[in-house]
Formats: structure tokens, C-alpha cells, sequence
């Protein structure tokens, strides 16, 4: 026996859930889709896939975990069990381990690059010069080029020329370290520090870039009034194409970490009388906020005013092209650009560690609590785990195939598969009312009447037909306007060996997963434990 | 492309939304008292 892990504090677990979800994508995943999907008429269907979709499902995963948690559980396909009573839940539920740690594989990579390009704007910067901006822009795709390895698979074995290996090093030894302290000592603690961190660096920068004004008089058009003008116009006809109303639901279900599993483990390790309503909210608006409030108001207002809209707009379609290629040339041309690249970056980083540790918690819980192991030995079991799905990602680094295949299915449609199994089962089959009464056990606040009716009818229904959507828009080949043809990941995965390395990959880690859950389902019944959910928490 | 009188709009209204909404949350959250964690045991682990 070993004492329990569990948050020191209702704040605690609060920040550890906002720093799961506040991660690249708030910064620059979103100002991207919005400035595609419609400006500032996109907001009209992400506030409505956050009411219908977001905060909903994430207030039945924060209720779900707790409930789990209370009969002694803290992974998601054992709690998945209780709520969809019986094995098919379970079995299901291994997408909410899958998806953390399929994520992780390449997540961690990215997060070294942040580190990486902080450390080369602490030390003078990416070596863009004095040129004119198109040739600073092909410099700094280069750079990037070389720090992922893109150009060819193995590469960045063979020439790491820009020493990504050490920062890959030291991110991983860092991951690895916080997440073996465990809960309070480790993810509480460096979301309590790095949240705060974040938001005031974020601050300072949007205070930054909010004072351009116009940063090159003989470029008067290239100006901060433009930038907000590009992002927040609201283009209303993008509201008549069904791929902004799936965009924006996207952005929400990836920003939120719903259906990612993160929030079912974390909930988890919560009291009886500890408040998730409360606590879902504060952390669904604590995210909104660094993606509204400050991704939305810098990254491509900077770029606006220091590329102008061309150049802006050609990095919109891309949350690598856009933080990867456009911004070290804003802060290039910035005065103290390099102080603001490095803290930039910095915040960057931070935003992914929150994010990383996140997704390797549940793995080490569900493999904790499946072999009945002790942290330590799941720890090392996760981390050879990770690392192994992080070496094929990093040798297999050509195009960035690998990296997209399983950000594609996992990270963008996985997520949205558990996110409707997670409120199907609250819903339906736990029952609303027996899930209402759950979540206000505690709480300060009551679940309005009319997103209960929105948590049963309104959200399956809205992610269904947004599931449907998403297949229907991204598997199938696309002709663009200029007559070229857009592979979909129908063709991609027929025509390229990379991709169906990735889904070997994918499937392998799935049979893992599904073994440890059918040795897991066998203990726990030896235990005697209520792994079907047929009786109410003994507490 | 200016921001434009609706650009504003949505512009000003999204962004105090959000940062009401989190304030707000926050206000709460920190105006209760909570409980201190108790330690307990767990059945699962070795």
C-alpha cells in the first residue's frame, strides 16, 4: 500500500486542467482558424460549440472522474465501465488512454522545439539578418526545416545541426521527472508557477504589440488597426459553409481537452464535496481566455503589421507555418525582438510542459492502476512507452508525415469519437438525472435546466453531425479553386508508407492498451471491486 | 482592411466575455473556503 495521490488544493487541480488545455493551439491554432473560417463571424459558432459542446461534455468528464474516483478508479477506461456498465464501455474508454499518449508522441517534439527556438532568441536569434523579408521568410522556413528534420526521414539523426536532440533531451528528462513526483508535488506544482507565468508574459506582449501602431512608415498600410482588422472583421457569408461551423467545433473539442481523457483522470483524484461545476467552468474560461483574449489579439496582429497581409495570410493555414516561420521574422524586425522572441517562446514552452504532463497522467494512472504496479514502475514503463512513439515520429520526420497522421486521427478525430461515447454513456445510460444529482453533489452552483436538456438532446446530436462533417470534409480528395487537387487522408494513407507506418503504430499501441485493460478488467473483479457500476459509492 | 465598426464589436464583446467569465470563476473560487486534503489509501497500488 502506498499513500494516495490527490490535489492539495481546489485551485490546484483547477490550473492543472486550464494548463492542459492552454496550449499551442490558444495561441496559434486559433487566431489561424479564425481568420480562415470567417473573422470575426467565426466567434458566432465557436461560442456555440462552447456552449453546446464544450462546456457541457467537459462539466460530464469533470462528474465522471469524481464518481470514479470515489469507487476507487482513476483511469478512463475503468471509469468509462461505470458509466457505460459493462466491458464494451471499457474497451471503448481506451481511446481516452490512447489519445494522451498517441498525442505525446510527437506533442513532446514540439515542445522541445519551443524550447529550442527560446534558447536561440536568448543567445542573439535564428540568424534571419538584415535581408528583405520574403528571403527572412525563407530563411526562417530553412531553419525550421533543419530543427524538424523535415526534409527527408532519418534526418535528424544523420545532421541535427541545430542540437535538437539535447533540447528533446532535456524536455523528456523534465516530463519524466514532474509527472514521477506525482500529482501536487508535480503537475500542481509546475501549473501553479507556469500559469501565472504565462498570462503575464502574454500580457506583456499583447501590451507590446497592441502599441505598434504602424512599425515602418513607408509600409503605412502594414499596421496594428489592420492586423485587428484581418483577425475580428467579421466576414458573415463564411457563416453558409458547413467547414466553419466544423472548424470552430474542432478548435473548441482540441482547445478544451474534452475527450481527450485528461480531465477524467484529473477529476479522479478529487473529494467527494469538492465542486466540479465551479471547477469546469473556471478552467473552460480560464482557457478561453488565453485563446480569446490574447491569442486572438497577437499573433496575427504582429504579423500583419510586420509582413503585412500577404504574408499573413499564407501562414494562417498552418499553426507550425504561423509560430514557426512568420513570428521569428516579426521578431526580427521588432525592436527588442529578441527579448520578446525569447519570452515568446518561453511561454510558449510553458504552455506545452502544462499540456505534456497532462497527457502522460493518465497513461501512467491506467497502467498504475491495470498491473497494479507502483508509480515508479509505471512511470518507467510509460516513459519507455513514449519514447519509443516519440523515436518513430522523430526518425520518420520526412514532410511530417508521421507527426500529421496521428495529429490528424488522434489529436482531431479520436476526440471527437470519445467526446460523444463520454455524454452518450452520461446521458443515456448512467442517466441525466443520476448525473445532474452527481455533479451538484458540492457544488456551488446548479447546471442551468436548458444545458441539461443541451447535455442529453442538443450536444450527441451536434457532435454527430460534426463527426460526420469532419469525414466528409477531410477524408475524401478535394479540388481546390485553381483546378488542383487536395489529397484527403483517404488518398494519403493509400499512397504514402509513412502514414501506414503510423497507423502500425497507432494500432500496436492500441493492442497494448486494450491488453492492459483486459488484464485490468480480470483484477479488479478479483478485488471485488464494482467495475460495472452497479451499485452507488460506498462513501 | 481597418477594423471596422462590427470588427470592433465582436473584437470588444468576445474578449470581455472571456475575461469577465474568468474573473468571475475566479472570484468565486477564491472567495470560498475549502476543506484541507485528507491523506487517505489507495486499494490499487503494490
Amino acid at each position: 500500500m502506498q499513500e494516495k495521490q490527490g490535489w492539495s488544493s481546489r485551485l490546484g487541480v483547477i490550473l492543472a486542467v486550464a494548463g492542459s488545455a492552454v496550449g499551442l493551439g490558444n495561441f496559434l491554432r486559433f487566431p489561424g482558424n479564425a481568420a480562415e473560417n470567417g473573422g470575426g463571424a467565426f466567434m458566432i459558432p465557436y461560442f456555440c460549440a462552447l456552449l453546446f459542446l464544450g462546456i457541457p461534455i467537459g462539466w460530464a468528464e469533470w462528474t465522471m472522474g469524481r464518481y470514479g474516483g470515489r469507487k476507487g478508479f482513476h483511469s478512463g477506461p475503468a471509469i468509462m465501465g461505470l458509466f457505460g456498465k459493462g466491458s464494451w464501455a471499457r474497451y471503448v474508454g481506451v481511446c481516452t488512454v490512447l489519445i494522451p499518449l498517441a498525442v505525446y508522441f510527437y506533442y513532446v517534439l514540439i515542445e522541445s522545439w519551443c524550447l529550442l527556438y527560446c534558447w536561440k532568441f536568448l543567445t542573439g536569434g535564428i540568424g534571419l539578418g538584415d535581408q528583405a523579408i520574403a528571403a527572412q521568410v525563407n530563411a526562417s522556413k530553412t531553419f525550421f526545416t533543419e530543427v524538424t528534420g523535415s526534409t527527408a526521414n532519418g534526418a535528424l539523426f544523420q545532421d541535427d545541426k541545430h542540437g535538437l536532440l539535447i533540447f528533446f533531451g532535456i524536455t523528456m528528462v523534465l516530463n519524466v521527472w514532474f509527472v514521477h513526483r506525482g500529482l501536487s508535488k508535480g503537475v500542481e506544482w509546475v501549473c501553479k508557477w507556469a500559469m501565472p507565468t504565462m498570462a503575464a508574459i502574454g500580457l506583456i506582449v499583447l501590451a507590446r504589440v497592441l502599441t505598434l501602431g504602424t512599425p515602418d512608415p513607408a509600409l503605412p498600410e502594414q499596421n496594428v488597426n489592420n492586423g485587428l482588422g484581418f483577425l475580428w472583421n467579421p466576414k458573415f457569408e463564411a457563416l453558409k459553409d458547413f467547414k466553419t461551423w466544423v472548424a470552430a467545433a474542432g478548435q473548441i473539442f482540441f482547445s478544451l481537452s474534452v475527450g481527450f481523457g485528461v480531465i477524467i483522470n484529473y477529476a479522479s483524484y478529487m473529494k467527494k464535496k469538492d465542486d466540479v461545476v465551479l471547477s469546469g467552468l473556471t478552467a473552460s474560461a480560464t482557457n478561453e481566455f488565453f485563446e480569446v483574449a490574447l491569442g486572438g489579439l497577437i499573433t496575427v496582429t504582429a504579423a500583419v503589421a510586420f509582413l503585412g497581409i500577404a504574408e499573413t495570410q499564407k501562414a494562417t493555414g498552418s499553426s507550425f507555418n504561423l509560430g514557426f516561420n512568420t513570428l521569428p521574422v516579426v521578431f526580427a524586425h521588432m525592436p527588442l525582438g529578441n527579448f520578446f522572441g525569447t519570452i515568446w517562446f518561453l511561454m510558449l514552452f510553458l504552455a506545452a510542459i502544462t499540456s505534456s504532463l497532462s497527457m502522460l497522467q493518465p497513461t501512467q494512472a491506467f497502467v498504475q492502476e491495470s498491473l497494479g504496479c507502483t508509480r515508479r514502475r509505471a512511470t518507467a514503463l510509460v516513459t519507455v512507452w513514449a519514447l519509443a512513439g516519440t523515436a518513430f515520429v522523430m526518425y520518420y520526420s520526412g514532410g511530417l508525415d508521421a507527426l500529421d497522421t496521428i495529429d490528424f486521427w488522434v489529436g482531431s478525430f479520436f476526440i471527437l469519437v470519445i467526446g460523444l461515447a463520454q455524454i452518450f454513456c452520461f446521458g443515456w445510460i448512467f442517466g441525466m438525472g443520476r448525473g445532474i444529482a452527481e455533479a451538484h453533489e458540492g457544488a456551488q452552483m446548479r447546471i442551468p435546466r436548458l444545458i441539461q436538456f443541451v447535455m442529453k438532446y442538443v450536444s450527441p446530436l451536434y457532435l454527430a453531425i460534426v463527426i460526420g462533417g469532419f469525414c466528409w470534409q477531410e477524408l475524401p480528395d478535394e479540388q481546390n479553386p485553381d483546378g488542383t487537387i487536395k489529397a484527403g487522408y483517404i488518398s494519403k494513407a493509400m499512397d504514402n508508407s509513412t502514414v501506414q507506418l503510423a497507423w502500425l503504430v497507432l494500432v500496436a499501441t492500441t493492442l497494448g492498451l486494450l491488453a492492459l485493460v483486459f488484464i485490468g478488467e480480470r483484477r479488479w473483479r478479483a478485488q471485488g471491486l464494482d467495475v460495472d457500476g452497479q451499485h452507488p459509492p460506498a462513501d | 482592411m481597418p477594423l471596422d465598426a462590427l470588427g470592433w464589436i465582436f473584437m470588444l464583446v468576445s474578449v470581455s466575455f472571456v475575461t469577465l467569465l474568468t474573473l468571475w470563476c475566479f472570484s468565486r473560487v477564491l472567495g470560498t473556503q475549502e476543506e484541507p486534503p485528507k491523506p487517505v489509501k489507495d486499494f490499487h497500488s503494490a
